[in-house]
């Protein structure tokens, strides 16, 4: 959907970057093949734009204008219909105001965007130095050394799941299976939100239908494709 | 200031940088606090020991207690006293001597609230290197998703 996002407001000035926060280049690859994207589609092998973005889960998104102005501060977008039944976002709002902002009719967002955009704190800023140092030992074979640092970045930054689950593929866990329910299912429980999005288009969403998901395949089957599927840029384009 | 040799080397992670590039470093003992030489320092993590203070480019920030020392005619600098005075997170472990320095709180949130969004390198599939500067001029949506 990006794909034909692109394609209609390319001509007005837009450009779709998206950026893969994934391990490796191969783990990226099929998504970005799939997509047949014709915009830049980067790969973040580091999650440095986490880290530069503030971003504490995926997708998240941010509008720049032209002069390189945060308009939209990080907000969680998705932008087709696909899993709009499990994570309670819908398609139809983001994608009128993205065009309504593109077409010059709106500033794009409805707040003061630098006032609402997170930054980090000390600690989180720690947690990211010790997933950096976790991240380096497991990509040299050293996994029983990187644990305790992942370990550390989970306590010091517990709101961040791109280190949260972002890393549970190095640790051997499963990012989109019953390891993942878990993690969010206490987090959701203990009245913590999973998403954090802008209020103006996405009011009463994230949490609460999240979170309602989250109980029912706790008790039941795992749809663990559609959960990958959910984070994919290009599904049903 | 008493300063021995630990004659160890570390690996040096510079984690503010995007590649988060990683160097070897000779690690000294400082009154019981890790430190590195100047040359190390500045090649590891990009920080320069300056008589005005420790500087990342042309940001300076003025050192107020005592984080220098030497071994022989080598300056070496305490790395927790670099990472106290620039606000940078230090992670050491020492059984895996690794030491890794983040980016701080306070440069992540003045890049933010600056109002701009952050300037960014990254490789495309086939390793083609886009920048987000890149596209100054046009609208960007910039979309961060993962296949996890």
């Amino acid at each position: 959907m990006w794909q034909a996002l692109n394609l209609e407001l390319a001509p007005l000035g837009l450009t779709v970057i998206t950026v893969a926060l994934d391990k490796t280049l191969d783990d990226a690859r099929p998504w970005i093949e799939a997509a047949h994207p014709t915009h830049p589609s980067l790969v973040d092998v580091n999650y440095t734009m986490a880290d530069v973005y503030n971003m504490v889960n995926v997708p998240t998104v941010l509008w720049i204008d032209e002069d390189g102005r945060i308009m939209r501060p990080n907000d969680v977008h998705y932008v087709d219909e696909t899993f709009s039944g499990i994570h309670g976002y819908h398609a139809e709002a983001p994608i009128a105001a993205l065009r309504a902002w593109v077409h010059g009719e709106s500033s794009g967002y409805d707040g003061d965007a630098v006032a609402d955009q997170p930054v980090a704190t000390v600690e989180h800023q720690m947690a990211r130095a010790h997933f950096a140092t976790a991240w380096w030992l497991a990509n040299h074979d050293r996994g029983a050394e990187a644990e305790p640092h992942f370990v550390m970045a989970d306590e010091l930054a517990p709101q961040d799941f791109t280190i949260r689950r972002g890393s549970m593929l190095m640790r051997g866990k499963d990012p989109a299976g019953m390891d993942f329910f878990q993690m969010v299912g206490d987090w959701v429980g203990a009245g913590n939100s999973y998403y954090v999005p802008q209020a103006d288009l996405a009011p009463g969403t994230s949490t609460d239908r999240f979170g309602k998901f989250l109980n029912q395949v706790n008790g039941g089957a795992a749809p663990k494709v559609a959960l990958r599927a959910s984070q994919d840029p290009s599904s049903s384009d | 200031m008493s300063s021995t040799t630990l004659a160890r080397t570390f690996t040096a992670i510079d984690g503010s940088a995007a590649d988060r590039r990683s160097s070897t470093v000779s690690m000294y003992d400082l009154d019981g606090q890790l430190a590195v030489s100047v040359a190390d320092l500045y090649a590891a993590f990009g920080i320069e020991r300056k008589p005005e203070g420790l500087c990342i480019g042309d940001v300076c920030y003025p050192v107020r207690t005592t984080i220098d020392g030497a071994v022989g005619d080598t300056p070496i600098v305490s790395l927790d006293g670099v990472a106290a005075t620039i606000g940078r997170p230090l992670v050491i472990d020492s059984d895996a001597a690794v030491a890794c320095m983040g980016a701080g709180a306070s440069e992540r949130s003045q890049s933010l609230k600056s109002g701009y969004a952050p300037d960014f390198t990254l490789p495309d599939l086939d390793g083609n290197l886009h920048s987000l500067s890149d596209f100054r001029g046009r609208k960007v949506v910039l979309y961060a998703y993962a296949s996890w």
